[in-house]
């Protein structure tokens, strides 16, 4: 009997160990073989819902399975990855996130998850954002209004979607090489900050372009975009490297998966998806949220996010911008 | 001459077979989603939104719309005959509409929230028509301290709402606020009584809590097995539809209604659910007999309901002129814009007319769909509280959870809805009202943002609310509203005192 039940388990444990060894590569030859879930992180109707669902239906005829996609709205898309990170590690559930919270966000917030806690498939977008006054404002340049604040302390205000958000910094950053004091007053959406300066509340707004077919009608003036490069769009708007002011943060699009899931399998969805990227009709899509078309592979978005993090750290702690890490 | 060269142009496009198909589906779907507690709206939008994709940018909107308007009517019949509010902008029905089913005039009292809809509907499309643009600049007008003084009316107002005990109701207003605290604190972005739960970050939903509140806690009392009480009294409807005497009662109440709604509806932030408890505390306020609010006054039916509906073109003012939605319902129609390629904002109206008039006549004609289609419908909803009551609840319970769960797909919220399903039935065991705390928790993060951003703006210096002319002239409203309100009492008083000194 004894016996028996050591053999017994000597043969489970081999099988086992057969079926361990030999699953990656089986697996990822056959992935996928049921159909994939997407967390969007955010609700329905929004810019990344409208684009990952687009980019799931390209990705569903590439792969062969259906794809579902399920929304986890939640603190800037910090729920959805909370969830993805107790995820199984097969590929099988990703989520399609805006980077925040796999980087800045780490450095300022307690959060229920690390970076090593996903495995990045790839970046296929990269919002822009940009800094606007009212048309009818004295300032017609960047350098008009950063002269003005300096010149009058304290009277200056400016809009962004939150405080601790990547515009937010970005203006603290601004402010403490020019040497300003000005007022920061922060709105729960991008649009309230715009209607802000379109009632004249405040003197700026600092967000993603929900401000386009403003600036097109003449109701706003773009005076310079947070990026490393200028809008194709706009193409007469300087940047912030450009005016001198050393500061590259901005969003961009990513599907993760969990940490531990195989790197055949990976490599396979990476492919799928900037396959799909590169398609003219997905290209139209970006075309019409404003988004521009950007792609990371798997080695090269891991090394990013990274950086990503560990700059905005250093931004943090020289700005000595409170959080909830260092209070 | 120009408008009506636009209303033919409207109509021409709001007739269009497809558009007509597209216009009758949202508005089914609308109500149906209406009906069920929980199931909102912006869900269903949301799960449509990707099939407009393949439909013209006019049948889109013509459809996404209908679901939202024909939520609103749908809202009234659960909270009217099971006192579950089907929609956040029929919470305040509850009250009124559900006495009314108990005394057995159910009927009376969906039909004149659905002719009051109705109206609503159509006048609200025609003030639309005639101001949208003027309306949308002059609301950009109102910054933080202008609407940190219209929030005060509302919560002045709050103390009309109460049923009962003043001091019961000045504390669920105070929990509502503290509950409605949770969250990132919006100027540090670092987190308030969320209990180190990451989910908390992003405050307590309002609808997980109003369901518990409401319907799990209805639920739960029903438990108890008294059939009586929570059974309309006479399920043999009488009479399905309102009387002369109801209308005579209802016709002021459903023109302040539109107004009121139409207005608030513009404002960012207000929205149905403020427009609603606006209009239900103004009605009781100016009515001859106040007594009669809670006890199933049809005013407080007529006001509210029609409200809902006039706010729901409201919205539309600042969305389709200035591109700004004012609450998530609005920001899923500006997404249905813009995945079709076309951008709400200033140049809206004269680069897409086909759109905007098309939409502004589908609204109308919706409207007049809905009244066809609610009015046969209301022997049938009645005939919903005939079902066993064990029945009943199980399927209403069964269709919170689900609700609930469907917002943000969250067990979390699940989880939230039961917890303040508990409190909300101690709460009633203790005669505290559920409103006031609702109401609190609604409007308290929106008072504190707007009082943090005047201060920012005014560093520091609170004149700012009262040298700006518009808060000004609100802050004087209220003020003279608190001294109205005293002034009864401390006649009162003085009377007291008087025959007691007679006495002497």
């Amino acid at each position: 009997m004894q016996f028996k039940l050591n053999a017994l388990g000597a043969v489970f444990g081999l099988a086992l160990s057969a079926i361990l060894g030999a699953a990656p590569s089986a697996a990822a030859q056959d992935f996928p073989t049921k159909p994939i879930t997407i967390l969007v992180g955010y609700n329905p109707g929004d810019n990344m819902d409208v684009m990952t669902r687009h980019l799931s239906e390209l990705v569903e005829k590439k792969l062969g399975q259906p794809i579902n996609i399920v929304n986890k709205p939640g603190v800037a898309g910090a729920v959805s990855l909370g969830v993805l990170a107790q995820a199984a590690p097969d590929g099988y559930t990703l989520a399609s996130v805006v980077d925040t919270p796999l980087s800045r966000m780490l450095t300022m917030r307690k959060m229920d998850y690390t970076q090593e806690d996903f495995a990045p498939v790839m970046q296929f977008s990269s919002g822009v954002t940009g800094v606007v006054v009212k048309a009818d404002s004295p300032w017609q340049t960047f350098e008009e209004f950063i002269a003005d604040a300096k010149a009058n302390p304290g009277k200056i205000t400016y809009a962004t979607s939150g405080a601790g958000s990547t515009m937010h910094v970005a203006m603290q950053y601004v402010g403490k090489e020019a040497g300003l004091d000005w007022t920061h007053v922060p709105y729960p959406g991008a649009r309230d900050t715009l209607a802000a300066v379109l009632g004249g509340h405040v003197n700026a707004a600092v967000g993603s372009t929900q401000w386009v077919e403003d600036v097109r009608a003449g109701n706003m003036r773009l005076l310079a975009v947070i990026s490393d490069t200028r809008m194709p769009a706009f193409p007469d708007v300087p940047t912030l490297p450009e005016l001198g002011y050393d500061f590259d943060a901005h969003a961009v699009s990513v599907i993760v998966a969990p940490a531990g899931t195989p790197e055949p399998i990976i490599a396979k969805l990476d492919d799928a998806f900037h396959g799909a990227m590169e398609t003219p009709e997905f290209g139209e899509t970006l075309t019409k949220l404003i988004a521009a078309k950007e792609y990371r592979g798997h080695t090269e978005l891991t090394a990013y996010l990274k950086k990503v993090k560990e700059n905005f750290a250093g931004i943090i702690a020289d700005l000595g911008i409170p959080t909830e890490l260092n209070k | 001459m120009d408008i009506l060269s636009n209303i033919a142009l409207g109509l021409g496009v709001a007739f269009r077979p497809e558009n007509l198909l597209f216009c009758t589906l949202g508005v089914v779907i609308g109500t149906l989603i209406g009906v069920i507690p929980g199931i909102g709206p912006v869900g269903a939008m949301g799960l449509l939104l990707p099939a407009t994709m393949y439909v013209s940018p006019e049948a889109s909107i013509i459809m996404l719309a209908g679901i939202y308007y024909g939520a609103q009517y749908g809202g009234t019949i659960t909270s009217v005959l099971v006192r579950i509010p089907g929609e956040a902008t029929s919470i305040i029905t509850c009250i009124d509409g559900h006495e009314l089913a108990r005394k057995g005039r159910a009927g009376a009292a969906l039909g004149i929230a659905a002719w009051g809809s109705f109206i609503a509907g159509t006048v609200s499309v025609l003030i639309l028509m005639l101001v949208a643009q003027p309306l949308a600049s002059m609301a950009l007008r109102f910054g933080p301290p202008e609407y940190f003084a219209i929030i005060c009316i509302g919560l002045v107002l709050v103390t009309h709402l109460s049923q009962g005990s003043t001091l019961k109701a000045l504390m669920m207003a105070f929990v509502g606020f503290i509950l409605g605290g949770v969250g990132l604190d919006l100027v540090t972005a670092l987190p308030r009584f969320t209990l180190g739960i990451n989910e908390l970050s992003d405050g307590i939903g309002i609808v997980p809590v109003v369901m518990g509140l409401f319907g799990v806690a209805e639920v739960l009392e029903n438990l108890e097995g008294r059939e009586t009480k929570v059974r309309p009294t006479e399920t043999r409807v009488k009479n399905l539809w309102p009387t002369m005497a109801d209308w005579a009662r209802a016709k002021w109440p459903i023109v302040r209604g539109t107004l009121i709604g139409f207005f608030i509806g513009i404002l960012p932030g207000g929205g149905g659910v403020l427009a609603t408890f606006t209009s239900y505390a103004i009605e009781r306020r100016i009515s001859k007999h106040p007594e009669e609010f809670g006890k199933g006054a049809i005013e407080g039916v007529a006001g509210p309901e029609t409200a809902n509906n006039a706010a729901a073109s409201g919205g539309l003012v600042p969305l389709l002129s200035l591109g700004l939605p004012t609450g998530p319902i609005m920001a899923m129609l500006f997404a249905a814009l813009v995945i079709q390629g076309v951008q709400p904002g200033p140049m809206f109206i004269s680069n897409h007319p086909q759109i905007f008039w098309g939409l502004v006549m589908s609204m109308y004609v919706g409207n007049v769909l809905l009244l066809i289609l609610n009015l046969p419908l209301i022997g049938v909803w009645v005939q919903i509280l005939k079902t066993p009551g064990w029945m009943l609840y199980q399927l209403i319970f069964l269709f919170c959870l689900i609700g609930a769960y469907s917002v943000n797909n969250s067990t979390f919220d699940v989880l939230v809805m039961l917890v303040f399903g508990g409190v909300g039935y101690v709460m009633r065991k203790f005669h505290y009202d559920a409103g006031p705390l609702v109401l609190a928790f609604v409007l308290g993060p929106i008072l504190e943002q707007n009082l943090r951003q005047s201060l920012l703006i005014s560093r520091g210096d609170f004149s700012i609310f009262v040298t700006r002319p518009i808060s000004g002239a609100i802050l004087l409203l209220v003020l003279l509203i608190l001294i109205s309100n005293v002034l009864p009492y401390l006649r009162a008083r003085r009377r007291a005192r008087g025959q007691f000194r007679g006495a002497e």
